[in-house]
């Protein structure tokens, strides 16, 4: 384009809740340095009522044949950037929406400075072809960039889950062999019957574990594919939360936590939190609160407080463990969004992804609230209506 | 193939995150006469092997993947310490890569899910 259409030439692009210029070009590198600069000191305003942010919004290209100073003056934020302006020599200028499949997705801007030509009414259709054709050019780069990111996030779960699952797999096939032995053995010496049994649970649990794990799997595909399916009836928060609090007793231990459980109804009232959900998948969000606080906050307390009012019951989970930093509290509840590195803490990373969906599916919500070095506390919301004896 | 110092007295040290895999490795390999210690992670193995415990054993059983110290930085913090650079490893992973692995541990690398006659196989050519 550069310098056959334009002594200079930028490409905008609009995200998210701004207009970002990705590309300058000018025959003088120096002036394509000088443009970056001006973009970085003068913010482009995303509602400006013209220039490419018009532009992007109506569709519709704008053709300055002439610059007056006037319209300079009314561009530039202040006496430096009029000033930088004046001395580009600005003479015409034409915008272009970049077209794609759907709205606009950017502008092109053409500017004819020190070549004194000039823009007019018949550049406006081919310009306008440029822009279709650049348009889709950047559309099939930004979803191809989008495949390519997906199939990396797609892998990196793959590797995830075929670790996870080959732990419990090498403690069964380790049981399985040393069963065997024992029977292979038992012609020359009688069968240790304590040791069989005792490796047969082993292999027990460890089925236990893989069947587990493969239900998560599937249960991310279901959620995925947005087929979760909620069996809703009467249930007991406070009652779901202390017999998962039960189940957990060895791991508690074992992690050196205590856990002390606090259940309070409206106005501090004794006696059960009624709510109309699913009890299955309430202990499933229970037990992956809990054993996050057990994993990232090993030998230290964990509390669960189960609150409610007339219309919302509450869990909240406190550990005080590693704890999560702001930026990571952010992204903490996507898919995938693993913030501490497979290498040092295991799981699937999903599952703080498949609590969200699951109290959102049940018309409650979910939050953390963390300091790093100081503990998280997890909580999810849900709402009682619709309970008989809410 | 590195051999087991004259004096370990047919001591593992098991190095495993997982509970039911060093729980397993110990009850077989004591069925086999090898005398099995065990830690959770890098940083646990490398406090038992320095003083005051001073462990001295056959083969270190590794895995890569663990909290706190994992496999590849207990493996360099060994090799740093003359004291224990000379104990043979035999890395136990679920890591995929195998011929990568072995080639940068110099050493033995068994792929999870392991039968139990490879790991006895390699012990008995470490430490007998």
């Amino acid at each position: 384009v550069v310098p056959s259409f334009a002594d200079w030439c930028a490409v905008a692009v609009r995200e998210e809740n701004s207009i970002r210029t990705v590309a300058v070009a000018h025959v003088n590198p120096a002036k394509v340095e000088l443009a970056h600069e001006l973009g970085r000191r003068y913010q482009r305003d995303p509602d400006a009522r013209q220039g490419s942010a018009q532009v992007i919004r109506t569709g519709r290209s704008e053709l300055y044949a002439e610059i007056p100073d006037p319209l300079l003056v009314r561009v530039a934020r202040d006496e430096e950037h009029l000033r930088t302006l004046r001395a580009l020599g600005l003479c015409s200028s034409l915008i272009v929406p970049l077209v794609g499949r759907g709205p606009p997705i950017g502008a092109l801007t053409l500017v004819w400075a020190e070549s004194n030509h000039r823009y007019s009414e018949e550049d406006v259709a081919l310009m306008e072809d440029l822009g279709r054709r650049a348009g889709f050019a950047l559309e099939n780069a930004r979803l191809y960039g989008e495949t390519q990111s997906a199939v990396r996030l797609r892998d990196e779960f793959i590797s995830i889950a075929s670790h996870e699952l080959k732990t419990p797999l090498t403690s069964l096939r380790l049981k399985v062999d040393g069963i065997l032995r024992v029977v292979a053995n038992a012609a020359s010496a009688p069968i240790d019957l304590a040791k069989l049994t005792a490796r047969v649970h082993g292999v027990d649990r460890q089925l236990g574990r893989l069947t587990e794990l493969v239900d998560a799997l599937l249960d991310v595909s279901r959620a995925a594919a947005g087929q979760l399916q909620l069996r809703l009836e009467d249930v007991d928060l406070g009652a779901v939360v202390q017999a998962a609090a039960e189940r957990f007793k060895d791991d508690l231990a074992a992690a050196g936590c205590s856990l002390s459980v606090v259940v309070a109804g409206p106005g501090g009232t004794q006696g059960p939190i009624f709510g109309r959900w699913d009890r299955l998948r309430l202990d499933e969000v229970i037990t992956n609160f809990l054993s996050n606080a057990i994993k990232y906050g090993a030998g230290k307390p964990i509390q669960i407080r189960v609150f409610a009012s007339k219309t919302t019951a509450t869990i909240e989970i406190e550990d005080q463990g590693i704890g999560i930093s702001a930026a990571d509290q952010q992204r903490l509840f996507e898919r995938f969004a693993r913030v501490v590195s497979p290498e040092h803490y295991g799981g699937l990373g999903l599952g703080l992804w498949i609590v969200k969906l699951l109290i959102e599916a049940m018309g409650g919500k979910v939050a953390v609230r963390s300091t790093v070095g100081h503990g998280s506390v997890f909580s999810a919301e849900l709402p009682r209506q619709g309970s008989a004896s809410a | 193939l590195t051999e087991a110092p004259a004096d370990c007295q047919r001591t593992i040290l098991v190095v495993d995150d997982d509970a039911s895999i060093r729980e397993a490795l110990a009850d077989l390999l004591g069925d086999e006469g090898y005398r099995v210690t065990t830690a959770t992670n890098g940083a646990e193995a490398l406090s038992l092997l320095r003083p005051p415990d001073e462990l001295r054993p056959c083969v270190i059983l590794l895995d890569l993947m663990m909290p706190v110290m994992n496999g590849q930085e207990f493996y360099l913090e060994q090799q740093r310490d003359p004291a224990l650079a000379a104990i043979p490893i035999v890395v136990i992973s679920a890591d995929g890569n195998v011929a990568l692995k072995a080639s940068a541990f110099g050493g033995e690398y068994l792929a999870k899910p392991v039968r139990l006659e490879t790991v006895l196989g390699v012990l008995g050519r470490i430490c007998n």
